[in-house]
């Protein structure tokens, strides 16, 4: 039998508040550390980021006292969590260097979730969104290495994520309203598939708002030009991938599913944790969420009359993991890295006629500049001769993206066209 | 026995339309809904879809009414609500087994069902605003979305009704006179609804 929280006993709610002593954790050694366990980090930030905000959306939108109150108490112990887990990256992690790992994040968290997706359309979200962030992290590797000087890449990804490009960023500006899809069906769902978008959203949405936040840190024009860009992709990220979810799905009945997310990914990691001090922190929130499930269950119940066990799965689906996904991201690569989106669908770039919004839009934003995530290439070369790659199961899958001191978009063009 | 809430673990099927996906295995052919219609001289979609969105209407309509009676705190409105919930859930199992004796899966979800479950989602939305009303103005809410829902149940019966007499004579037709004339013949808690409505309002405004 597998593992249902709504079948598990966890922290009495009124005590899982923790002092400033227990929430300021010990970071981690960024030398030390595994490059998974800090994804894992990243990712439950996200997480908690996301649950503690559509708890104050769902507050904004109620004047009950008794659910405003409940919602108050679990998010605050929430915003705890949120505290405890993303203090334990350490000060001496540049911005440059919680980027690549956010990166990493986006490829490795992505890739797996595309991999165990049963829903075919929502696989081909991911696979899409997959390909830009596997760019966006070539793109840093580069600025962080004319930045910050070289080693910093394997420092932080290790042999676990390869570094080369993917779609070119510069080719994933598209009209807003190319990045809107189609969402599930609540009735008809896969509980994976609904646990995979809420994870997604919540991942992206870090993203984002990491990087509009970090960005004009930056003193080189370069920097901020190359954040301020790909800041603006991962918006067009969160766009897609919040349009997944179905909108059908009522205020408690989200509530109850971001802490039952919580609950699997707490659940997950811990399976895989090679850290024992940072296992027993998602244990220790597995188990205040498990508590948090029961809670949301209980206004379930009382104000929409539905029964909680009805509404989720008997039991926590597979795990979600961080694994090694070289192999299956080059066969994406070679597969899609062409396409584009047309309002809900995805087509070849070549398949456009040539008034398509997408190029009116590519030319408002590209025209006539230089653009950050190409000039940074341009500047490596510049700089040391060629581009900064990290690659250990051969030549790029794409002839034309093998090492290249020239514009990506016309690569892309001519693959497509071959 | 009605399902409440339906899932894909319980046997949710659909059909694609507009902004949904459903992952294909649990499509429900086109051919399979038209095909109810064609000796009845229906639109076959439409008919299968209407009987989905009654049967949604009925399952919300049942939660919502559970709900009302875990709020209220007026034991006998707590037992009304109660006899409306078993109501409505009776009704479910009666449309699910329309779509059954149709030969649908019972748990067909049409995207006119969507609809239908989001409409009573939006009327069930009333008491988040809970605390600007004083504990009248909450049993009044309370009351107020029960009688909506108990209104659109003697409505869609009605609709069932004059669907079934428009249909040509066909196993269609034998089977949703069957399923209206059952419906029709359990309305009295409804009407009762509206009935009591009036008559807390009535003294509610004595009171003042």
């Amino acid at each position: 039998m597998g593992f249902n929280p709504l079948a598990e006993k966890g922290i009495p709610l009124e005590k899982q508040i923790r002092n400033w002593s227990e929430l300021n954790v010990q970071p981690f050694d960024k030398r030390e550390v595994h490059p998974y366990t800090r994804a894992r980090v990243i990712v439950m930030n996200g997480i908690e980021v996301e649950s503690v905000m559509f708890s104050h959306q769902f507050a904004r939108h109620t004047d009950d006292w008794a659910v405003k109150r409940q919602l108050a108490l679990v998010r605050r112990v929430d915003q705890q969590q949120q505290k405890a887990v993303n203090w334990l990256l350490p000060g001496d992690q540049s911005v440059l260097e919680t980027t690549l790992a956010y990166e990493q994040v986006a490829i490795d968290l992505t890739a797996w979730l595309a991999r165990t997706e049963p829903n075919p359309y929502l696989q081909q979200v991911l696979h899409f969104g997959l390909l830009e962030d596997f760019d966006h992290l070539y793109r840093y590797a580069n600025l962080i290495d004319l930045v910050e000087g070289p080693k910093r890449v394997h420092e932080i990804v290790g042999n676990l994520t390869e570094v080369m490009p993917g779609r070119p960023t510069v080719v994933e500006h598209r009209h807003p309203y190319d990045e809107v899809r189609r969402h599930f069906e609540t009735h008809t769902v896969d509980p994976l598939s609904r646990l995979h978008s809420m994870t997604i959203v919540a991942a992206e949405q870090q993203t984002m708002n990491f990087y509009m936040n970090v960005g004009p840190t930056y003193v080189p024009p370069l920097a901020r030009g190359l954040y301020l860009e790909i800041a603006e992709i991962e918006e067009q990220h969160v766009t897609q991938y919040e349009s997944l979810l179905d909108p059908l799905d009522s205020w408690f009945e989200r509530e109850l599913f971001h802490h039952y997310n919580e609950c699997y990914l707490y659940w997950s990691f811990m399976k895989d944790e090679v850290d024992p001090r940072i296992r027993k922190l998602w244990e220790l929130h597995l188990a205040m969420e498990i508590e948090h499930v029961r809670v949301a269950g209980e206004l379930l119940r009382r104000h929409e009359g539905t029964d909680p066990a009805e509404l989720l799965p008997a039991e926590l689906p597979e795990p979600t993991r961080f694994q090694e996904n070289k192999q299956y991201i080059r066969k994406v690569l070679a597969a899609e890295i062409d396409l584009t989106s047309v309002g809900l669908d995805f087509v070849p770039l070549t398949a456009l006629p040539t008034d398509a919004r997408y190029f009116k839009y590519q030319a408002a934003v590209n025209g006539g500049i230089k653009v950050p995530s190409e000039e940074v290439i341009d500047r490596h070369v510049e700089e040391f001769g060629d581009d900064f790659r990290l690659t250990t199961e051969g030549p790029h899958p794409i002839p034309a993206l093998r090492s290249r001191p020239h514009a990506d978009i016309e690569d892309v063009a001519d693959e497509a066209e071959e | 026995m009605a399902t409440l809430t339906v899932t894909k673990d319980k046997g949710g099927v659909s059909r694609r339309e507009g902004m949904t996906v459903i992952e294909p295995a649990l499509v429900v052919p086109l051919a399979k809904l038209k095909a109810i219609g064609k000796q009845a001289g229906l639109d076959g979609v439409f008919v299968a879809d209407f009987v989905s969105a009654l049967a949604m209407h009925e399952r919300h309509a049942a939660r919502v009414a559970m709900a009302a009676a875990e709020q209220t705190e007026r034991p006998k409105r707590r037992k009304t609500y109660e006899k409306l919930a078993q109501l409505h859930a009776e009704r479910t199992g009666a449309l699910e087994a329309l779509l059954a004796k149709l030969k649908l899966p019972a748990l067909y979800v049409s995207p006119a069902s969507r609809a239908a479950g989001h409409m009573v989602a939006a009327l069930a939305q009333a008491p988040l605003l809970a605390g600007s009303v004083d504990a009248e103005g909450r049993e009044c809410m309370l009351l107020d979305v029960a009688f909506l829902l108990a209104e659109q149940s003697l409505a869609n019966t009605e609709a069932l009704t004059a669907v079934a007499a428009a249909a040509a004579a066909s196993t269609t037709r034998t089977t949703l006179v069957k399923t209206a004339k059952l419906l029709a013949a359990n309305v009295a808690l409804f009407e009762k609804v509206r009935a009591l409505r009036k008559a807390s309002i009535v003294q509610a405004a004595r009171k003042k």
